[in-house]
């Protein structure tokens, strides 16, 4: 056989691998697309033994960034320390407050006898990656199985609700954040208890969607998880409305999504997370 | 072809690191600074400073792997990848790429097909829209770091080429 044919060969070759690999990819989109549910707990799983093993490295990005990011807020110092000063003076009466309704409320409890619901429990952990691209808005955290993790649980940061757990693997867990596009949150308006959905549109501020009586809402009206669907607990802090420059009603979020660290995993034994379309509707009317 | 085989690794390794690089948990700010997509700078670069031989294999490996670690749609932009990788080759053989004013306009051309057809793709409803301010975001920071990655593996990977071409 001549050099030249072999050439040819290895050429015809070459062009068949790329057009396999071509079809190949195709079918792995199609794959996802059809079959979201299980192609996303293959990459979780996957995940599960990418991440702990590259977390030295994206640690020391971390500390590094935050390093830079630290330098960045010295710029207004004086301003910052001004504002807290004055915070801190308005916390201290309220901290007397607080103080004053816990001791009365542990009284009144006592008096009635009462016994708190206990089912809901938490576990705290670590946030180890972000999505790394626009287009998903979702976190890594360092608590999984293991750690009893279940599917669907609300997160919570110091403030408020940060997103819910959409993917749980044995030492990883993927958590949804609620400005993702994917987000849903069944929600309630206080005080005129209008019902609603915060929807994410990747912005750090989500939609208030699905609302009646739109001209009844203020800005600065506090905006709260409602527990409808059974997922997310009733009474987790969202945040508080705001009207965007875009003349769109949004939730300005009480949770720092822009800078999470340690989060809180609200976990509900009795929660069952609908695994079909229609679920929940279906367990209405039987 | 140790010398081939040493850029392949090191190209690989920097794949690695631009894969890994952007899931750091910093700081999320959508609106304001978007992370810029430094993978396809690399890949660009790699393509540009030596065509013959680029390793499509790597190529589409590290943007799968980008695919999984940053949550994309499976298999998207490794097709994408792969038809401008080849397009691109044929691309280097016909036209010249001398000047460094023309590599970032073809940069431009090249980075805007991909968005293009990944954008069509969200239009017929396959994947979510991405908000446009998101988008150009990135798309300006993405081409604003290319002539960097460009300039340092020019100068670092490639300073043989550099001096042969001249």
């Amino acid at each position: 056989m001549s050099v030249k044919s072999q050439r040819d060969y290895w050429l015809i070759f070459r062009y068949i691998i790329v057009v396999s690999a071509f079809f190949l990819f195709l079918f792995l989109f199609f794959l996802w697309r059809i079959d979201n549910y299980r192609v996303e707990r293959l990459r979780l799983a996957i995940l599960n033994y990418t991440i702990p093993n590259v977390e030295f490295f994206t640690s020391s990005v971390k500390i590094i960034g935050r390093i830079f990011l630290d330098i960045s807020s010295f710029t207004n110092v004086y301003e910052q320390n001004k504002t807290l000063k004055k915070e801190l003076q308005d916390m201290r009466k309220w901290r007397e407050a607080a103080i004053q309704l816990e001791q009365k409320n542990a009284k009144l409890r006592a008096l009635n006898n009462l016994k708190v619901n206990s089912i809901l429990n938490w576990v705290s952990g670590e946030v180890i990656a972000d999505s790394g691209s626009p287009y998903s808005s979702s976190s890594l955290i360092n608590i999984g199985k293991e750690d009893g993790i279940i599917d669907g649980s609300a997160v919570v940061d110091g403030l408020g609700l940060v997103g819910r757990i959409s993917g749980v693997e044995d030492r990883i867990s993927r958590i949804i954040l609620l400005s993702d596009v994917k987000s849903y949150v069944p929600a309630i308006l206080e005080p005129n208890n209008q019902e609603a959905i915060v929807r994410g549109d990747n912005s750090s501020a989500p939609l208030i969607d699905f609302v009646r009586g739109i001209e009844k809402i203020q800005p600065g009206f506090r905006v709260y998880t409602s527990g409808k669907g059974g997922v997310f607990p009733p009474g987790i802090l969202i945040g508080k409305v705001v009207l965007s420059a875009d003349k769109k009603i949004r939730v300005k979020l009480s949770a720092n999504i822009n800078k999470l660290d340690y989060l809180r995993v609200l976990i509900n034994k009795k929660q069952k997370i609908p695994s079909q379309v229609g679920e929940i509707i279906l367990n209405k009317f039987d | 072809m140790k010398i081939i085989k040493y850029k392949k690794s090191i190209f690989l390794v920097l794949g690695i690191f631009f894969v890994i690089f952007p899931i750091a948990p910093i700081s999320r700010q959508p609106l304001i600074i978007e992370k810029p997509d430094f993978l396809v700078c690399l890949i660009f670069s790699w393509l540009i400073l030596d065509h013959k031989n680029v390793s499509i294999t790597i190529l589409i490996s590290l943007s799968l792997f980008a695919d999984i670690l940053w949550f994309r749609p499976l298999g998207l932009w490794p097709i994408f990848i792969l038809i401008g990788s080849y397009l691109l080759k044929y691309m280097k053989s016909k036209i010249s790429f001398d000047n460094f004013y023309l590599k970032i306009i073809y940069f431009i051309v090249f980075l805007f097909c991909i968005d293009t057809c990944i954008f069509v793709t969200s239009l017929i409803g396959l994947t979510e829209q991405l908000d446009f301010d998101i988008w150009l975001n990135r798309f300006i920071f993405t081409i604003l770091f290319f002539p960097i990655i460009f300039y340092l593996l020019e100068n670092l990977l490639f300073k043989d080429i550099k001096k042969s071409n001249k």
